[in-house]
């Protein structure tokens, strides 16, 4: 199964009825998966930063 | 609807990610998270349910401001004592707007103009008119007020006003007062942190919007932070808020994983795409653009409602 897939699958369970108990692998990664790809995308934007000796996204300022 | 019923078309993932890519370059170009776009749009344009949009947007936003803090934290603008008691405020807002809108999900139907609706779309369609109104109008007049200013037509300054409110939160003594070293305020009632953490968390939590839209000016103008350290500690504030918000709306089953990449994958590129072009153009134009921008989205979010109304 591709990650798509995975990831789709572990919300299959979910359930509209009131006391739906989610699956606790479903929560964790749903935390985790953005602030994995955050914490990776802020690293790798420092990395670039320094290696090219530019500031990305400077227009923020105004 | 909730997360297991609703199943992503394999091949609109592409096309998400480039959603995320444009609400992504508009939010950097114009400064701003773009979340109260995302929830809307998704809802508009791709018919995610909005229990849905709101969950997996709270997951995009917490990847995107993680990237932000790390680099705001290599720069030192967050005030980390303030973020901290913020949080509390904030985390119990999040957790009533999700508690108000798992109580939408559950309402089911009601009748509008002989027809029947969901009260969760209907409730969030006007919830957002409304809140895009107030952005749009607040957007525009503050640019025009600026560029007015630009050409000496008004004396008065917004920062002036702004800066007696902020002395007027101060001389509030509501025990326990705190001081905030980072952020230059020597004592401040902790209750007006907790009232600003609390209303923000609460759009978070029902809108899935991150809030920077009010908290930013409330940072600056009611606490009066510099506006260095508002915006760094605004995003760590997001970080925290928005991981509580998806871990919420995880236990009620309104993330949806899959969607929830995609649009971090656009987002964050297209964050730093937009930011970039930013310095192409001029501050008040940018926000005036920002502002027209949100009446589009009113428009959008009116058709949706009425053709609902009208062909079921």
């Amino acid at each position: 199964m591709d990650f798509l897939g995975w990831l789709q699958s572990l919300g299959k369970d979910a359930s509209p009825a009131p006391g739906f108990q989610a699956r606790p692998l479903y929560v964790l990664v749903s935390v985790a998966l953005p602030v994995t790809v955050g914490l990776g995308m802020g690293f790798i934007l420092r990395l670039v930063e320094r290696i090219l000796g530019v500031e990305l996204g400077k227009g923020r300022a105004h | 609807m909730s997360v297991g019923e609703f199943v992503l078309a394999a091949d609109a993932f592409p096309y998400l990610a480039l959603f995320g890519l444009v609400i992504g370059a508009l939010g950097g170009f114009f400064g701003v998270g773009g979340g109260f776009l995302m929830v809307p749009m998704l809802n508009a344009v791709f018919g995610v349910p909005y229990n849905i949009a709101v969950g997996s947007d709270l997951g995009q936003m917490c990847g995107m401001s993680t990237a932000a803090t790390v680099r705001h934290m290599r720069f030192g603008n967050i005030d980390f004592k303030l973020g901290a008691l913020m949080i509390v405020g904030t985390a119990s807002g999040v957790e009533l707007g999700a508690q108000m809108l798992e109580l939408l999900k559950h309402v089911g139907n009601v009748s509008l103009l002989g027809r029947e609706i969901d009260t969760l779309s209907l409730v969030m369609s006007l919830l957002y008119s409304v809140l895009l109104v107030f952005m749009g109008q607040a957007m525009v007049r503050e640019s025009l007020r600026t560029m007015r200013r630009a050409a000496g037509q008004v004396q008065l300054t917004a920062e002036a006003t702004s800066s007696s409110a902020a002395l007027r939160v101060r001389t509030l003594k509501l025990w326990p007062m705190v001081s905030l070293p980072a952020s230059g305020i020597e004592s401040i009632s902790l209750w007006v942190i907790l009232a600003v953490g609390f209303f923000t968390g609460l759009l978070s939590g029902m809108l899935g919007v991150g809030g920077g839209f009010i908290r930013m000016p409330a940072l600056v103008y009611i606490l009066g932070c510099p506006t260095v350290v508002a915006v760094g500690t605004d995003l760590f504030e997001i970080m925290f808020s928005s991981a509580y918000g998806v871990m919420t709306h995880a236990f009620k089953g309104n993330v949806h994983l899959p969607l929830v990449l995609a649009l971090l994958i656009g987002t964050t590129v297209g964050a730093q795409i937009g930011a970039s072009y930013t310095r192409k153009a001029g501050g008040p134009w940018v926000r005036f653009g920002f502002g027209c921008l949100a009446f589009v989205g009113v428009l959008m979010v009116t058709v949706k409602l009425v053709l609902k109304l009208t062909h079921g």
